[in-house]
């Protein structure tokens, strides 16, 4: 038949359907993987593929959907084995028609809801591909992904591996989400980016339920669209899953997705060659719809799409070190919780997208870089914009990004342009271009044009279409360069004009060197706006800057009916997280922390240090009130969360009276380090993170490793920090094996550190079994050990 | 879905008696957000066992149940049902979100996606217990979970294929840890009598120890 790719969007192509469903009826146990049948029972799985092609499918899927070495880690075969063997009988039975190879999901899931790291993912759909590669299948078809991270590592290992076709499809619940809560278009929009070739759904729905999904897919989608239904939405009665929507009724709807830009077909669930044979009968004679390209600006994390559509999207800029101590202190000593704290601060005040950077000389760029979009990623839907001037820490973190981002930046320089661009476009990045090349700065309005048409040429010639550049015109300083405020102004909207790309500026600069620089910033934001600024990149806590904005959005037409607008200023939003409801009245400190009101304690603090020296308020104020709600709680008056809110006020406090000391000079003293970790395989650090917060509490410092922590990362923390006591947990007997394989090896390399555990399977006498110092049974107890420890040495 | 909020309270290791208006309030506002972002799942099938050397055999599948306390709970059973039921990722995530800040909340909406699956097990169960009424005349167990008495954790990830845990996003770590945290599987058996059918903490061999008891 050709090459695949010479065909998909001219013409119909039809995919098997089912073959598990069918090995069950021909002797699989349940249980069984339906892989080992490739080796044991061959003539049955050549059987349905021939049945298949009888029915009229143009392509074959390999049986091999499962054959990963995670799913077959028991299994008699090796991955090669049932690869190979699958592929032979697919092209045994497929002939002159095409055959894929299938890979499915690894079956676990990754970091940092799961503990499949990325690159092991990555690893273990390479193996995959490169039997697939050697034994010359037409495409790869990656599907029933739920994950788009995971999707990722497979198109990775896909592109890395071999030069073959990528088809992806992922597979959605009727809340029309992806199990890990992707949506449609943004599926779209980074499986495009990631340069599959076709790109659909799968599995899950029947094809009733595909249609509000797969309209969504084809008003974004610029390639061929897949969509492979169940033989209906499945039912499960007594114990059995039942299909139960006729060949007749499912072709019928296929023609409908058909008549609507659908170009590939296939059945998932609960098909069988009678469903095959019906589609293939009702395309006869029809055509595909072209699919139009799309050129719409969208930066994606993985469940959130930011369209670049003249509304204004703000990029928060607080995850920048330079000239920022206390955030560069965080990032030196690893403090994820620190850039956690901006970054979910930051989105609570509207930041639409995050630039993340890590250039400070005292750090590895890349490593911390990786950490940060990791940690971020894994709690916020917030896209992220790269920050690097280094391509290599660029590539680092693209790779690992789960999402389409923005790469900050290029310049007019070809050679800044040659090291980003090929990393953008494997990738599929947006970049940001700014308007200076190798001769410096520009000096007026025409030469920022200039340098714009430049980058988007060269952005072109690797493949970059324009709408996934941004240019920066750049801000002088007004005081300084008064008359090229006007020209930056007049090159925005020049550039929107003649090219029709997005805009973003840091506005800030605008104002060094002057007097009430807030009032200058502002103005020159607005103005900025009015010329067709896109993106502000901006400090989201100046409430004056995200006002104008707000503002504009009304005035400019973009938010309807000032509906934002009006909820937003006719309610500010309250604070909800408080274990208790804030009252008028003055209260003093003790009661603060005893009610746990953590946003009152932060004025209270401040009021105190006004008379008094921060040690008298730790030793007269905090530390009496602390000790007071852990008797509280030991009596059985107050509860565990009542106990952790006042923990966290406390905390607040804390930070109110070490920025004071610091302003002043003086540094907190602690009383000693701890590192904290949940070790290797574990992943509940519920009990962790409240042991944390009360040492804290108690003025130690302490160095949280986080959870499922490998040994020799507990052991480096030990060295780096020189600790003399360091706390583990374990939740799980399976776990706490590794709990003792960590105290082994902290005591084999005779490092002076007393170790404690904790966690819901230990006692004392288990704990003396794996050789710890100490058992705390709770927070409160591994505060004792602590001053134990530290009073001792 | 429903959380009942005194099973958050007990979760929480908070008396219910005690609990005041503010703490409650405060359980209320936990229960809502994780009803926003849970989307449970669950799969369940019936099997029939027999017992071969000391060990139980799920019919039909190439699966032994070991050890001495799943044979004294599927003592008498003709039929065993396994069920596994999850919250789905989005309830870890939605955890995770407050850990750097707001510790007090993710504790507590720790508690809220315990006590939402615990009460959609006790759905499945009665789901289990009318197929096993009506189509069998039989009656069932309590649930049986991997890790109690001496039934291996590492049965897990069989159970889970024979579940096809697969199809509702159900997975587990080599280290036998589920994922998504909010889930459960469970082993429920089918027999003629009811005698034993006793899920009261005073049955368990750890109640002395247990910070959970009901009562």
């Amino acid at each position: 038949m050709g090459n695949i790719i010479d065909i998909i969007g001219r013409k119909f192509l039809l995919f098997d359907g089912a073959m598990g469903t069918m090995l069950q009826q021909r002797g699989l146990k349940p249980g069984d993987n339906p892989e080992i049948f490739n080796i044991e029972k061959p003539d049955i799985i050549l059987d349905i593929h021939k049945s298949y092609i009888d029915a009229g499918a143009d392509i074959i899927t390999t049986n091999t959907f499962g054959a990963n070495e995670l799913k077959l880690k028991d299994s008699r075969y090796s991955v090669e084995e049932i690869i190979k063997r699958g592929i032979d009988i697919g092209r045994k039975a497929a002939k002159d028609k095409f055959i894929a190879l299938d890979i499915g999901p690894t079956g676990q899931i990754l970091k940092p809801i799961g503990t499949l790291e990325f690159e092991k993912a990555y690893e273990v759909f390479k193996r995959q591909i490169i039997v697939g590669n050697s034994m010359g299948v037409d495409l790869i078809l990656i599907e029933t992904m739920s994950d788009l991270y995971e999707m990722k590592a497979a198109i990775l290992a896909a592109k890395e591996n071999s030069n073959l076709p990528i088809f992806a499809t992922m597979t959605f619940q009727d809340n029309k989400r992806t199990l890990m809560g992707t949506d449609p278009k943004t599926m779209v929009f980074v499986l495009e980016a990631l340069g599959v070739d076709a790109l659909g759904i799968n599995c899950s729905l029947g094809p009733n339920e595909f249609h509000p999904i797969i309209d969504e897919i084809l008003k974004y989608a610029s390639i061929p669209v897949i969509a492979r239904p169940n033989a209906g939405l499945p039912i499960y009665k007594d114990g059995n899953t039942i299909y139960n929507i006729t060949p007749e009724e499912f072709s019928k709807e296929i023609v409908n997705m058909a008549n609507r830009g659908v170009s590939i077909f296939g059945g998932c669930c609960g098909t069988n060659p009678n469903y095959i044979k019906a589609v293939s009968h009702k395309l006869q004679g029809m055509k595909p719809l072209n699919i139009l390209p799309k050129d719409y600006t969208t930066v994606c994390s993985a469940t959130n799409t930011i369209f670049i559509d003249g509304s204004i999207q703000v990029v928060g800029e607080r995850i920048n070190p330079t000239g920022k101590e206390s955030l560069k202190n965080a990032l030196i000593n690893e403090d994820m919780n620190y850039v956690l704290r901006e970054a979910i601060e930051q989105q609570k005040l509207g930041a639409d997208i995050l630039d993340i950077n890590a250039g400070v000389p005292e750090i590895d760029e890349s490593l911390i870089m990786e950490k940060m979009i990791k940690e971020i990623q894994g709690i916020l839907d917030v896209p992220l914009q790269i920050d690097s001037s280094n391509p290599e820490t660029i590539e680092k973190a693209v790779r690992i990004y789960n999402g389409k981002p923005i790469i900050n930046s290029v310049t007019g320089d070809r050679a800044t342009m040659e090291s980003i661009f090929p990393i953008a476009k494997k990738y599929g990045a947006n970049v940001i271009g700014l308007t200076m090349d190798e001769k410096g700065l520009p000096s007026n309005c025409e030469e920022r044009v200039k340098i714009c048409k430049k980058i988007l040429d060269v952005a072109e010639s690797y493949g970059i279409e324009k709408n996934n550049i941004i240019i920066d015109c750049l801000t002088l300083t007004a005081s300084v360069n008064q008359s090229q405020a006007f020209e930056t102004l007049n090159a925005i909207k020049q550039i929107k004009e003649l090219y029709g790309v997005k805009t973003l500026l840091g506005v800030s600069n605008i104002s060094f060197g002057l007097p009430n620089r807030k009032l200058l910033n502002r103005t020159f934001l607005t103005m900025a706006l009015t010329y067709g600024l896109d993106m502000p990149i901006l400090d989201p806590k100046d409430e004056e800057m995200m006002d104008s904005i707000r503002a504009f959005r009304v005035l400019s037409n973009s938010d309807k009916k000032a509906k934002k607008y009006i909820s937003f200023y006719k309610s500010q939003p309250k604070e909800k997280s408080e274990l208790t409801l804030d009252s008028l009245d003055e209260k003093d400190i003790k009661t603060i922390i005893f009610d746990g009101l953590k946003g009152e304690v932060v004025k209270s603090t401040e009021k105190l240090l006004e008379t008094l020296e921060p040690l008298d308020i730790i030793d007269c104020h905090i530390i009496p009130a602390l000790d007071e709600v852990g008797e509280k709680y030991e009596r059985g008056d107050i509860f565990l969360p009542q106990l952790i809110q006042s923990a966290e006020t406390v905390k607040k406090s804390f930070e109110v009276i070490k920025s004071h000391m610091k302003s002043k000079g003086e540094e907190k003293i602690y009383k000693g380090k701890i590192v904290l970790a949940t070790v290797k395989g574990d992943i509940h650090d519920i009990g962790k993170n409240i042991v944390k917060i009360l040492l804290e509490n108690y003025g130690f410092e302490v160095i949280d490793l986080g959870k499922d922590v490998p040994t020799e990362t507990i052991i480096d923390a030990i060295l780096k920090h020189d600790v003399k006591l360091v706390g583990l947990s374990a939740l799980m007997t399976t776990t706490v094996v590794n709990m003792e394989k960590t105290i082994k090896a902290i005591k084999d390399k005779g490092i002076d550190c007393e170790i404690m555990v904790g966690g819901a399977v230990l006692n004392k006498n288990y704990a003396n079994m794996i050789n710890a110092d100490y058992y705390a049974k709770d927070a409160r107890e591994a505060v004792k050990i602590a001053e134990k420890v530290y009073l001792k040495k | 879905m429903y959380i009942d909020e005194n099973e958050v309270l007990r979760y929480l290791g908070v008396n219910p008696k005690l609990a005041n208006f503010k703490l409650r309030a405060y359980v209320k506002d936990g229960i809502e957000e994780i009803l926003k972002v849970a989307y449970p799942k669950y799969m369940y099938t019936l099997l029939d066992i027999d017992t071969i050397e000391e060990k139980i055999l799920l019919k039909g599948t190439n699966v032994y149940l070991e050890g001495n306390s799943i044979k004294k709970h599927l003592k008498d059973c003709f039929k065993c049902a396994l069920m596994g039921v999850t919250l789905g990722p989005l309830v870890d995530r939605k955890i995770e979100y407050y850990k750097s800040w707001d510790l007090t909340r993710s504790f507590v909406l720790d508690a809220c996606g315990t006590a939402l699956v615990e009460r959609v097990c006790d759905e499945v169960q009665h789901k289990i217990q009318y197929i096993a009424n009506e189509k069998y005349k039989l009656n069932i167990t309590s649930r049986y979970s991997p890790g109690y008495g001496d039934l291996p954790l590492s049965i897990q990830p069989k159970l889970l294929k024979l579940l096809e845990g697969d199809r509702i996003g159900l997975t587990v770590t080599e280290q036998m840890i589920m994922i998504p945290r909010k889930s459960v599987t469970a082993i429920i058996g089918l027999k003629e009598d009811l005698e034993s059918f006793n899920i009261s903490c005073e049955n368990c061999s750890q109640v002395d120890e247990c910070i959970y008891k009901k009562g």
